[in-house]
């Protein structure tokens, strides 16, 4: 992303207030869908689960035990 | 009218319904700047809550379990409010299970977070019904004390977008409350 990027696309939300939202929607809800998609492959490896834990620090046993 | 709402928002609004009925609170930084617009992704939210004594913390994060939010923090919840957020450490707190995104919760520490939960803000660009920091709060933070690549396009995109808002004196002003309290 460069710096001319930003100004553009910052500019575009300024001037444009009613329609950006739903092409950022569809951007940011695509990062989450990436994710999810992934966790659910990375749960279906041998021990996947102690691997997502181990990945993002989860010690909570409740959370382990519903993921 | 802001046409939809995404999947960071609707976990945002849900989290922030209930803190509203228990603290006054500071959604601040990174998801300031992207429900401004700013096209990045993030894996956790951060909000500032005004200090609670124990019972009424309690009677907050049931209401949070209640509704689905559970804490990646192992414990009790005397343990969790003793070890964590006495120390001005934060908790994250996840929604049904799905560990992103996440909310990094803290308490207010010092006199700098308790003037910028003074000085909140609602901004109708973002289409949200939540309390941020203000333009200029925000643009001290990332221009003064966290200046990463991100933080500073975060301050740039700020910049761009609120021209009306943006007011240097403040933004000083804050960058020195900034370097008294945190550097």
């Amino acid at each position: 992303m460069t710096d001319d990027f930003i100004v553009r696309w910052a500019t575009y939300v300024r001037e444009n207030p009613t329609k950006w939202k739903k092409q950022h929607t569809r951007f940011i809800n695509a990062i989450f869908e990436k994710h999810y998609a992934w966790k659910e492959r990375m749960l279906a490896l041998p021990n996947g689960k102690e691997k997502l834990a181990k990945l993002y620090g989860i010690k909570n046993k409740e959370i382990l035990d519903k993921m | 009218m802001i046409a939809d709402r995404n999947i960071l928002d609707d976990f945002v609004l849900k989290f922030c319904s209930i803190v509203e009925k228990h603290a006054k609170y500071i959604v601040v930084s990174g998801f300031f700047a992207i429900a401004s617009g700013r096209t990045r992704g993030t894996e956790d939210v951060d909000i500032i809550i005004e200090q609670l004594p124990l019972e009424k913390y309690k009677l907050f994060h049931e209401e949070l379990k209640k509704a689905g939010f559970s804490s990646m923090q192992p414990g009790t919840l005397e343990e969790i409010y003793n070890d964590y957020l006495k120390e001005n450490l934060s908790l994250r707190y996840i929604y049904k299970g799905k560990f992103l995104p996440n909310m990094e919760l803290k308490f207010a520490k010092d006199k700098l977070d308790e003037i910028q939960i003074e000085n909140r803000q609602r901004y109708a660009l973002t289409g949200l019904n939540v309390w941020f920091s203000s333009v200029n709060v925000c643009i001290a933070f990332k221009e003064g004390l966290l200046k990463s690549k991100k933080d500073l396009e975060d301050a740039q995109h700020i910049r761009l977008v609120y021209p009306n808002l943006v007011n240097e004196q403040e933004i000083n002003k804050y960058k020195g409350l900034i370097r008294r309290y945190r550097l």
